[in-house]
């Protein structure tokens, strides 16, 4: 067994989230050991390749793990193209996971833009059935329109028990809610600057700003984490991909990083 | 703790090395001159080996870590795709012969690449090589090892270490397998030390932080991200990992390991044509970032060895010690 050889497991179903994504729910292969939210598999489709996905699906889930996939390069063109009951490549599971252990009995701010969701939204299901362990939990979540919202369903059960807090940068008729980018939230909370834990993933403009705007409240760099995105090719820390100009692998080392950890330009 | 003094060899020494090494079926990598040049290849006879040499074309990392080296084969029955790994030829291998610079990049490449969990397909290579370091007769103009404390072989990296000087030949372990190797050609124990020079490893953090923003201006403007010092490099490691279609059967391929570097945009270019590292500026300090503050954080070594095949190729003289300002 080599450490780039995939299982090979079956797209058990195919949801249609927006017009650009879907959610891939894979069955789990045996030999998977169990995840920390926040970590990530490598999805291959032969031909085409290998990339890296968070797992988006409750660490709680043991039959299956789910993939939320944006159609935007090649791997992901061709994932849009199976059907289910198709097979894919997978390994891992990778990386460190969100500290969760750490956070207990903290409130926590989840901020999360775009694809990002899918960056926390293991750890937001970790939450939505421990949530008896922390304070409050929040999720300001920002989408470029209505129509670019995943997750819907999973956004529902999550308000159940986590305080959600929607904004897209383009409204249409429908929509109701917040307008402007999401880091516009943070004005709408109320929040204990030196204790809550705040988390961030999104594109790299977002985690820039949004980085920026939380120092400029006080906030600790201790208390804050990111979720980072990267280009990998093994997932272990060896291809140099993912390597940041503070020395840490993002596959390895991270994706989680706390904001001491990093420097600005590993940011954005 | 195995016996490190030196020895003394007779003439012959080589070629009953040689011998002893192929008998025990190891395939050996040699320095062999070809139209002008040296280059590391697998040779059969003694007499194919040329040891007086500066550097070789390739290094080591072609053999442990080869250029499209092929990961697994797929193909789909029935709808299903069956994987299986490509068998890693499972030889013994012995580098005959290469200097203390290339031998030192194996422990970078160590490092990095038997970290755990070990990339197996070297870890494989690995475990079965046999290094028989050769000192080095003469260098050029090209050579940093000495200014980057690289001159003498580290511990790991080689098995048997031997200095030619005064028409002797100075032999010594410098592992268990070295020893048993060493033990076998009955050797006298030499009476003097053939080399003594100690070389201090420079703060090369130090060096790259104090290098301004001019300076990466200059240089990275200079280059023109060929890519040959990166080709040449044996502690460069970085790679990407692509599939291949079977010419053949569209449902069957090869998954491939190529190299690939920082230098270059599509090493970091993410779905979306997000590109970290976007200007050329900053790939081109990065890899200066990688080998001289990067690895030296994580194990304490330099990234670079100082064999100059960089310098050597680089179409501009682009020498890193001139851009970190630690020529001596």
């Amino acid at each position: 067994m080599i450490v780039y050889q995939p299982f090979i497991t079956k797209i058990l179903d195919i949801i249609d989230e927006t017009f650009e994504i879907k959610t891939f729910r894979l069955e789990r292969p045996k030999e998977f050991s169990n995840f920390k939210p926040g970590m990530f598999v490598m999805v291959s489709v032969f031909g085409y390749g290998e990339a890296p996905f968070a797992i988006a699906s409750s660490p709680y889930i043991t039959k299956y793990i789910e993939v939320s996939v944006r159609r935007v390069g090649d791997v992901t063109s061709a994932l849009h193209r199976l059907e289910k009951g198709s097979y894919v490549g997978i390994r891992g599971p990778y990386g460190n996971g969100f500290p969760v252990e750490e956070w207990k009995k903290k409130d926590i701010v989840i901020i999360a833009g775009g694809t990002g969701l899918f960056g926390v939204s293991s750890l937001l299901w970790y939450f939505y059935n421990s949530y008896r362990d922390y304070g409050s939990i929040k999720l300001l979540y920002g989408a470029r329109t209505p129509k670019h919202i995943p997750r819907k369903r999973d956004l529902d059960t999550w308000a159940e028990r986590i305080d959600v807090y929607l904004t897209v940068d383009k409204p249409d008729e429908t929509w109701r809610g917040e307008v402007g980018v999401v880091t516009k939230l943070i004005d709408k909370i109320t929040f204990d600057e030196k204790e809550t834990i705040f988390v961030l993933c999104g594109p790299p403009v977002m985690l820039y700003y949004g980085y920026l705007d939380l120092l400029k409240r006080g906030i600790p760099k201790k208390n804050i984490f990111f979720s980072l995105e990267r280009r990998m090719q093994c997932g272990i820390g060896k291809c140099g991909a993912c390597l940041l100009d503070s020395g840490y692998y993002v596959c390895r080392d991270g994706p989680v990083f706390r904001a001491d950890q990093l420097q600005l330009g590993d940011i954005a | 703790m195995y016996d490190d003094s030196w020895y003394i060899g007779g003439e012959s020494l080589l070629e009953e090395l040689f011998n002893l090494l192929k008998s025990k079926g190891y395939r050996i990598i040699a320095p062999v001159k070809e139209r002008g040049y040296h280059v590391l290849e697998y040779v059969q006879e003694f007499n194919e080996v040329d040891l007086n040499y500066i550097r070789t074309i390739n290094n080591p990392r072609h053999f442990l870590q080869p250029p499209n080296e092929r990961i697994l084969k797929w193909s789909y029955v029935n709808g299903k795709p069956i994987v299986n790994p490509e068998p890693v030829i499972n030889a013994n291998i012995c580098f005959f012969g290469i200097h203390p610079c290339d031998a030192n990049s194996i422990v970078i490449l160590d490092k990095i690449l038997l970290n755990p969990p070990e990339d197996t397909l070297y870890s494989i290579r690995r475990m079965n090589s046999f290094i028989i370091i050769h000192d080095c007769l003469k260098s050029d103009e090209y050579c940093f090892c000495e200014e980057l404390g690289t001159r003498i072989p580290w511990d790991g990296s080689g098995d048997m270490w031997i200095v030619e000087k005064n028409d002797r030949y100075y032999v010594k372990a410098m592992s268990e397998k070295g020893r048993k190797i060493l033990q076998e050609l009955s050797l006298d124990k030499a009476d003097t030390v053939p080399i003594n020079e100690k070389y201090t490893i420079p703060n090369t953090i130090e060096l790259f932080h104090k290098v301004n923003d001019e300076v990466w201006n200059d240089y990275s403007s200079k280059c023109l991200l060929c890519g040959s010092c990166l080709a040449s490099c044996p502690t460069c490691v970085c790679f990407d990992i692509v599939d291949h279609i079977s010419s053949l059967d569209p449902l069957a391929g090869t998954r491939i390991r190529t190299w690939n570097s920082c230098i270059f945009k599509s090493f970091t270019t993410v779905a979306g044509d997000v590109v970290f590292r976007s200007s050329k500026k900053d790939r081109f300090r990065f890899r200066y970032l990688h080998k001289f503050v990067i690895i030296p954080q994580w194990y304490s070594l330099p990234g670079c060895v100082g064999c100059g095949r960089c310098v050597m190729n680089c179409p501009l003289d682009i020498h890193p010690l001139d851009v970190l300002g630690g020529k001596k």
